[in-house]
């Protein structure tokens, strides 16, 4: 089955990159695109506005989601690491760690909205708490898939397959960087600016 | 009776545009388009584009870019390992071995 699909885990020599990381690149620059349409919505309505309200979003959520997201993609190189060099074990630890890190990165994203819910500051009450729910959830979404990533990463756990769970893991990895630098941006906009 | 209705047409054509020339504020289209709108709505929209132009940008460029990497692997393509060919190879015949045996 494998040895009719080349590239899985070997890099293609005239592209210099595997069939995942291919794959994977190709998702990233959408994604680029997806989150450039948002982030260019938000400047057109913060820069647009009139009275732009200011330190209305709770800080010690973000710190935390931020401190998992970061922490994750860490967690994801130990794990691709290991995976990488056959002797030094499973890479299963890392990537339970990983998983956890984005569960907890997702609680962080529930706490804020449960908390702005309860307050009665939803996303209909202002334009920066509709930017702030559409803009949160999204990247949600887009931790669930990195959670997704990370197991899929790991389905196959023979001996025979850890070819396959390095470039998985790789393909995750990239993920995951993506994934922390656009919470930064994120970061930057709906906290710092 | 379809050429009267072309006339018709456009006399009405011509009558609306008329109307349009003599009456030209209500003509006028957009004023954000024009500049004379709310201040921070065009600046608003100006740095939305630039924003967008500026990632899109980056984005074509990361494409070029990885072009360039095709083509300069293409033309220098990844060296093969040489090839080492094992063959049986015969003693090397010496002295009077290696003479022509003569009539």
């Amino acid at each position: 089955m494998s040895a009719g699909f080349p590239h899985r885990t070997s890099p293609r020599p005239d592209t210099g990159v595997t069939n995942v990381q291919l794959g994977v690149w190709l998702l990233i620059a959408s994604e680029v695109m997806l989150f450039a349409g948002l982030v260019s919505s938000d400047v057109l309505l913060r820069t647009g506005s009139q009275d732009w309200p200011s330190d209305v979003l709770p800080v010690w959520p973000a710190v935390s989601e931020t401190v998992m997201v970061l922490a994750a993609a860490w967690t994801t190189g130990r794990a691709w690491r290991v995976a990488s060099e056959r002797h030094t074990g499973t890479p299963r630890g890392w990537v339970a760690a990983s998983a956890l890190l984005l569960t907890g990165a997702l609680a962080s994203v529930a706490v804020t909205w449960q908390g702005l819910l309860a307050d009665g500051q939803g996303p209909r009450e202002a334009t920066v708490y509709a930017i702030f729910f559409a803009l949160s959830g999204i990247f949600a979404l887009h931790l669930v898939g990195g959670l997704l990533a990370m197991l899929w990463a790991l389905w196959p756990t023979t001996p025979e397959s850890s070819g396959f769970v390095a470039a998985r893991l790789h393909g995750a990895l990239l993920y995951q960087r993506f994934l922390a630098v656009v919470w930064l941006v994120l970061l930057l906009l709906l906290y710092v600016v | 009776m379809r050429l009267a209705s072309v006339v018709v047409l456009r006399s009405a054509c011509a009558g609306v545009a008329l109307l349009t020339l003599a009456f030209p504020g209500t003509a006028s289209a957009c004023p954000v388009c024009f500049g004379t709108g709310d201040r921070a709505m065009v600046t608003g929209s100006a740095m939305g584009v630039g924003v967008l132009l500026v990632i899109t940008l980056g984005m074509l460029l990361a494409c070029g870019a990885f072009a360039l990497h095709l083509a300069r692997r293409a033309r220098w393509p990844v060296a093969v390992p040489p090839v080492v060919v094992v063959a049986a190879v015969s003693p090397v015949p010496t002295g009077a071995q290696a003479q022509e045996p003569s009539c």
